[in-house]
C-alpha cells in the first residue's frame, strides 16, 4: 500500500511541476482592442492617404502593453466602396515608421514597406462590408509578424490601402483595425 | 508534447507494475455537456465580470477508465468541442467571428474509482493535447485540466458521472481557458 501511495504522490508531483514549469499560464487572457480608422480613399490617379496609428492612444493597449505576449487574432473591418466600374483588389500595406506618402509610387519606393493584408476584391461600382472571418484570413505572415513587432515596440506606424494593380478608385468607411492580444495578467 | 509522452510512459509503467498486484478494471464511457471559454477576446474598457465567460459551447467525447492500482484510476480520453460564434458591433457595423472547433486527447489521473459502487466524489487532473481551429486561426498545443466529479452506480456495471472541470490550452506564456460541465455514462467491461 505504501508503495502505491508513493507512486500516486510521484505522479501528482510530476503533473504539478509540469503545470508550474509552464509559467503563469493560468493568469492570462485574450483582450480585444479596436482601433477606429478614419474614412479614407485610394485612387491611382489622384493619390492615396495613409493612416498613422499610435497604439498607445488606446487605453486597452497601453494598460496591457508590458504584459503583451502575442497577437492571436487580427482583422481589418469596414465598408469598402469601389467608385469605378473596374473590379478592385484592395491591399493594406504598412510602413513601420510613420510616413506620409501621397502616391502609390511613393509607397512602392519605400524599402521598409510590408504587405499586411489583402487582396480584398470588390466588384465594379459595388459596396461591400467585409466579413470578420474573411478578413482574418487575409493577413499575411509577414504582416502579422510586423504588427506584433509594432505592438511590442513603439506602436507607431502607418497603414496605406492601395489597389493591387491597374487603375482604381475606392473608399473605405467605418474602418477598424481589430487586434486580439495575448496578455499575461 | 515531450512532457505528455513522459507522463504517459510513467503512467503506463505504474499501471503495468501495479497490475501484477491488483485486478485490472477497464470501463468505457461516453460524455457530453457544456464548455465555456474564459477570459477570451474580452474588451477591458467595458468589462464586467459576466464578460469573462464567452458564448457557451458544447463538448462530447469518450473515456476509458483503467483501474490498475488501488488509489488512482488512469483515464485516456478523447473529446470534441464546438463553440458558438460571437457577434460584435464595431464601428457601427455588426460582425460575426467564428467560434473555435476543438479536438483533444489525453490522460486523466483520478483519485479513486469513478465507476465504483454507490455515490462518490472524485477529484482528478489531466494532461493532453488540444487543437483549436477557426477561420484564420489554429492552436495546437498541450493542455491541462483539473476538476471534480461525482458518480453514482444505478445498476451493476453501469455508472453515471457528472463532472465540472477547468481546462486550459497552453499557448507559450499564456493560455486559452475553458470551464466544462459534463455528464457521462460508463459501462464496466472488466472487474
Amino acid at each position: 500500500m505504501k508503495r502505491h501511495a508513493s507512486k500516486v504522490l510521484t505522479l501528482g508531483l510530476v503533473l504539478g511541476l509540469g503545470l508550474l514549469c509552464a509559467g503563469c499560464i493560468l493568469t492570462s487572457g485574450q483582450i480585444q482592442v479596436n482601433f477606429d480608422l478614419p474614412n479614407f480613399t485610394g485612387n491611382s490617379a489622384t493619390g492615396i492617404v495613409g493612416t498613422t496609428i499610435d497604439l498607445n492612444t488606446e487605453k486597452e493597449y497601453k494598460d496591457n502593453k508590458d504584459k503583451l505576449k502575442d497577437l492571436t487574432d487580427l482583422a481589418v473591418l469596414g465598408k469598402f466602396t469601389n467608385n469605378s466600374a473596374t473590379p478592385v483588389n484592395v491591399e493594406v500595406w504598412m510602413t513601420p515608421a510613420p510616413t506620409n506618402y501621397l502616391t502609390a509610387a511613393g509607397l512602392a519606393g519605400d524599402a521598409t514597406k510590408i504587405k499586411v493584408w489583402g487582396p480584398f476584391s470588390v466588384a465594379g461600382n459595388a459596396t461591400k462590408v467585409i466579413d470578420w472571418n474573411a478578413s482574418a484570413q487575409l493577413f499575411t505572415v509577414a504582416g502579422k509578424a510586423a504588427l506584433l513587432n509594432e505592438a511590442k515596440g513603439d506602436g507607431n506606424f502607418t497603414l496605406y490601402a492601395v489597389g493591387a494593380a491597374g487603375a482604381y478608385d475606392f473608399s473605405v468607411a467605418n474602418g477598424e483595425l481589430v487586434l486580439v492580444i495575448d496578455v499575461g495578467i | 508534447m515531450k512532457r505528455f509522452l513522459a507522463l504517459a510512459l510513467l503512467a503506463s509503467a505504474m499501471a503495468s507494475g501495479a497490475a501484477q498486484a491488483a485486478p485490472v478494471g477497464v470501463s468505457v464511457g461516453v460524455f457530453g455537456g457544456l464548455s465555456v471559454p474564459v477570459l477570451q477576446d474580452v474588451s477591458t474598457s467595458s468589462f464586467s465580470p459576466s464578460d469573462a465567460f464567452g458564448p457557451t459551447g458544447s463538448q462530447i467525447g469518450f473515456r476509458v477508465p483503467v483501474k490498475a492500482i488501488p488509489v488512482v484510476t488512469l483515464e485516456p480520453y478523447y473529446a470534441k468541442s464546438s463553440y458558438k460564434d460571437r457577434t460584435d458591433t464595431i464601428g457601427g457595423i455588426s460582425y460575426t467571428r467564428d467560434g473555435f472547433d476543438g479536438k483533444s486527447f489525453g490522460l486523466n489521473a483520478i483519485l479513486g474509482d469513478p465507476t465504483g459502487s454507490g455515490f462518490h466524489f472524485f477529484p482528478y487532473f489531466g494532461i493532453g493535447k488540444t487543437k483549436l481551429t477557426r477561420t484564420g486561426e489554429e492552436i495546437n498545443k498541450s493542455g491541462y485540466n483539473f476538476g471534480l466529479g461525482f458518480g453514482i452506480s444505478p445498476a451493476q456495471k453501469i455508472s453515471i458521472q457528472v463532472r465540472g472541470e477547468f481546462a486550459m490550452v497552453a499557448t507559450g506564456d499564456t493560455s486559452r481557458k475553458f470551464t466544462n460541465a459534463t455528464a457521462g455514462l460508463t459501462y464496466r467491461l472488466l472487474h
